[in-house]
């Protein structure tokens, strides 16, 4: 693993009206990290990546992508970067081949050359027979594989996941995996979101956890294991997270069920 | 919830749903979330308007329909034999709702999202299907009601009570007609079709109900002069064929005591063939039916190869005149998106449709009711008629701003992620992608129309007008917000904001008048052609410079 920051936050905050969702991010990412990016829902986590996405303005802090000050208004450092957003909200009236040309043009390949490339990589994932049909036809699993192969297409240095493997077989899941593992031995970064902590906890190299917009935890899972004397990534996100009524609010929960 | 008087209604017929074996309690309760969903829908018929008001669109769409109503009403006056009269509402309305169920509700017809969420419940399937079933007749019902109401009332103190109760019988054997026509269409769309080609028919459907609407309008004000008068009507083999001549024979039999062979088959292929149907529709129909509608979700498997050389083509074309390769790809994007985004070619192509048309509409206008079509003909090539395009200009040019918008304006977080500079390129290569593919294609349409009558002394006129319609873009384009295309929801709001309207409209009377006064000043005409272009000109070249900071 190298020492070279590939993205730099410095005391990011950013507020949605009065309710503040960063309360000072700072962070250094290294070439060929796996970052397990993680946090209970509505700690920021999403907030983050779209901000280094630059989908969202108004934040306070320093953000250097790949040495480009994003606050700069460049848009230079968007061409080594790759997205699958957490919602699956595109312009799904598109066919994937329409889709996937387009994001490869506007990132500067041929449009040849992507067409190629495009149906060369849905063809891998086995959805070939999809291209030219509309997206908003596809099965949850199919348009997981395609906002993949959408963030991949440029092949970019860094790649920000939100929940990449939700909605695929297990068969598909080993593939992506696969394909994330060679990715990061190619020298890529990968900033992992998830809620699933098995698999964050397996393909992680770093795993940062966030609650209530800070940081209360980061490092490897071992490193994570012997501070927090917990089993599982499980046991420590719900320390960290001050939660430990899940047995009783599940008890609760039943106790209503069967009053019925 | 909101307690529904249609269902008070059918708490009537509880008696025969219990017979039936269908649990009556249970289908109600369905049936009143249904109709509170169809309250929620934004109805085709005002899709093209943009309401911001959900609630109100349901109660507006059906004004809409008694307005047509309303217009059926005149056929009642025309000094028409009896037959033929009958023959033209009775054809209207089948023809209206027919439209009406195809376009409206064939969310109701092609549900499969319900059978996922009731049947896993404890519910037998015969209530859903009852409770289908009763849906769909509720709405056509209502549409029937609506628009044949006016009818109705002003027949019953025209005609008598006879003629009131004749209309009524027939519009339920109508109705079972329109419903076995509509089925029928959707049955015989999905063998053939998958899910999305069917949405496609489905979506043109709406387009062309709400063109020939807003053509409709044109006519009717004008409907007393394509009447001849002398005209005597013999029946012919072929009225057989109508289904409107079947529901319109008994008036004549009852009303007018004609007894006649023709008449009297005609009214018992009217009270035969429907009665016929509904049998057929509920027998066999609706189980066949239900069993194709899975194709609805299917996702179709294509291989369009020729898709792939007409990109690559049509890329290399627009470089001639793009010479930016961003603005290139923006430019056929949005092409891609209108051509399959469903929701907004309802709201864009009626539009278009409207200034293709109306120029021909109001020549058609001058030729009703003159003695000769020829003498018509060359007082028209005379006169400065051609001028009528700048209306076209007027429509295609206001269409600009509805690109704006899509259903599907969630997914517009893709233009900030990628490594675009400037927006100006998106902004533009949308508007050029949308100009060449969709506004000169109607434009050249609408001279095209006009050549037999002027020929070639027309081409410094079209060139004008051409070269005013690219500037009023231009014009518009520059004045309204910098909206990224397809980023703002269907709803929000109307597409034409009425600045811009009536900008539009001072620009198209003041360069139509302009042009009016020059036309036969050939030079002056030249100095107008060769000024406008270059203000054109500059202002496109100028129209990319826009930051990310003006988009809103």
């Amino acid at each position: 693993m190298s020492t070279e920051a590939v993205i730099t936050i410095k005391d990011l905050k950013m507020s949605y009206g009065p309710k503040q969702v960063l309360k000072g991010i700072n962070l250094e990412i290294y070439r060929g990290q796996v970052i397990g990016y993680i946090g209970p829902n509505g700690a920021g986590k999403s907030t983050t990546v779209k901000i280094l996405l630059g989908l969202v303005d108004g934040y306070s802090g320093a953000i250097s992508i790949l040495g480009e000050d994003i606050d700069k208004g460049g848009v230079a450092y968007k061409r080594k970067i790759g997205y699958v957003p957490e919602t699956v909200e595109i312009y799904d009236n598109l066919t994937a081949y329409e889709y996937l040309t387009f994001i490869g043009e506007v990132y500067g390949l041929d449009l040849k050359q992507v067409d190629d490339k495009a149906k060369k990589l849905m063809s891998l994932l086995g959805i070939e027979e999809v291209y030219h049909s509309r997206i908003s036809s596809y099965s949850k699993g199919m348009k997981q594989k395609l906002l993949i192969i959408s963030s991949v297409i440029h092949n970019p240095d860094i790649l920000f996941l939100d929940e990449p493997l939700s909605g695929l077989d297990a068969n598909s899941v080993m593939i992506v995996k696969e394909i994330l593992a060679e990715l990061v031995a190619l020298g890529k970064t990968i900033f992992y979101s998830s809620h699933i902590m098995d698999v964050v906890e397996k393909i992680s190299s770093r795993i940062i956890l966030i609650n209530d917009g800070q940081i209360v935890a980061d490092g490897s899972f071992v490193e994570l294991k012997e501070k927090s004397k917990q089993g599982s990534l499980e046991q420590i996100f719900n320390q960290l997270t001050g939660f430990n009524k899940h047995k009783e609010i599940a008890h609760e929960f039943i106790t209503e069920l069967q009053g019925v | 919830m909101p307690e529904f008087s249609v269902l008070k209604i059918i708490d009537l017929f509880s008696f025969f749903y219990r017979v039936m074996g269908v649990n009556y309690a249970v289908m109600r309760q369905i049936l009143q979330i249904k109709l509170l969903m169809d309250r929620r829908r934004v109805p085709a018929v005002l899709a093209s308007s943009g309401h911001k008001n959900e609630a109100n669109a349901f109660n507006k769409s059906l004004l809409t329909y008694g307005f047509i109503g309303i217009i059926f009403v005149i056929f009642i006056f025309l000094p028409l034999p009896l037959f033929i009269k009958m023959n033209l509402t009775m054809g209207m309305i089948i023809f209206m709702v027919a439209m009406t169920m195809v376009a409206e509700f064939s969310t109701v017809l092609l549900d499969t999202k319900d059978k996922t969420i009731l049947l896993s419940k404890p519910i037998d399937s015969r209530t859903v299907n009852a409770a289908k079933m009763t849906h769909i007749i509720i709405n056509l019902l209502t549409i029937i009601v609506v628009m044949a109401g006016p009818s109705l009332v002003v027949g019953l103190f025209v005609h008598g009570f006879l003629f009131f109760v004749l209309l009524f019988g027939e519009l339920l054997l109508v109705s079972g007609f329109i419903l076995f026509l509509t089925s029928f269409f959707y049955f015989f769309m999905l063998l053939f079709f998958d899910g999305d080609r069917l949405r496609d028919v489905i979506n043109y459907f709406q387009v062309v109900f709400s063109l020939v609407m807003m053509v409709g309008y044109q006519f009717i004000g004008r409907i007393y002069s394509f009447v001849d008068y002398d005209f005597v009507f013999v029946i012919k083999w072929w009225m057989y064929l109508l289904p409107s001549a079947w529901f319109a024979a008994p008036f004549s039999l009852v009303l007018e005591s004609k007894v006649d062979d023709h008449l009297v088959y005609l009214s018992l292929l009217g009270l035969l063939v429907p009665v016929l149907l509904w049998v057929l529709y509920f027998k066999f129909a609706t189980g066949y039916f239900e069993k194709n509608l899975y194709k609805l979700d299917r996702a179709a498997t294509r291989k369009r190869k020729t898709l792939e050389s007409r990109a690559l083509k049509y890329k290399k074309l627009y470089s001639y005149i793009m010479p930016d390769t961003s603005e290139n790809i923006f430019c056929r994007f949005a092409q891609n998106m209108i051509s399959s985004e469903r929701s907004l070619k309802l709201r864009l192509f009626p539009n278009l449709g409207l200034a293709a048309f109306l120029p021909l509409i109001m020549l058609i206008n001058l030729l009703v009711g003159t003695d000769s079509v020829n003498q018509s003909l060359s007082y028209i090539s005379h006169g400065p008629f051609y001028l009528s395009i700048y209306i076209t200009v007027f429509i295609l040019s206001a269409s600009i701003t509805t690109m704006n918008s899509s259903e599907m304006y969630k997914g517009a977080w893709i233009y900030k992620a990628l490594p675009i500079e400037s927006p100006g390129v998106i902004l533009r290569g949308a508007l050029t992608g949308f100009v060449l593919k969709y506004l000169i294609p109607i434009y050249l349409f609408v001279c095209l129309l006009f050549t037999p009558l002027y020929g070639i002394s027309l081409v410094p006129h079209i060139l004008l007008i051409f070269l005013n319609m690219l500037l009023l873009i231009i014009l518009i384009f520059r004045m309204s917000p910098k909206e990224l295309p397809f980023s703002k929801g269907m709803q929000s709001g109307r597409s034409v904001s009425l600045g811009i309207f009536l900008g539009s409209l001072v620009f198209c009377s003041i360069t139509a008048g302009l042009h009016y006064t020059l036309q036969d000043f050939y030079i002056g005409l030249i100095i107008y052609i060769i000024v406008v272009f270059l203000v054109t000109a500059t202002l496109w070249k100028a129209s990319a410079k826009i930051t990310w900071k003006d988009v809103v």
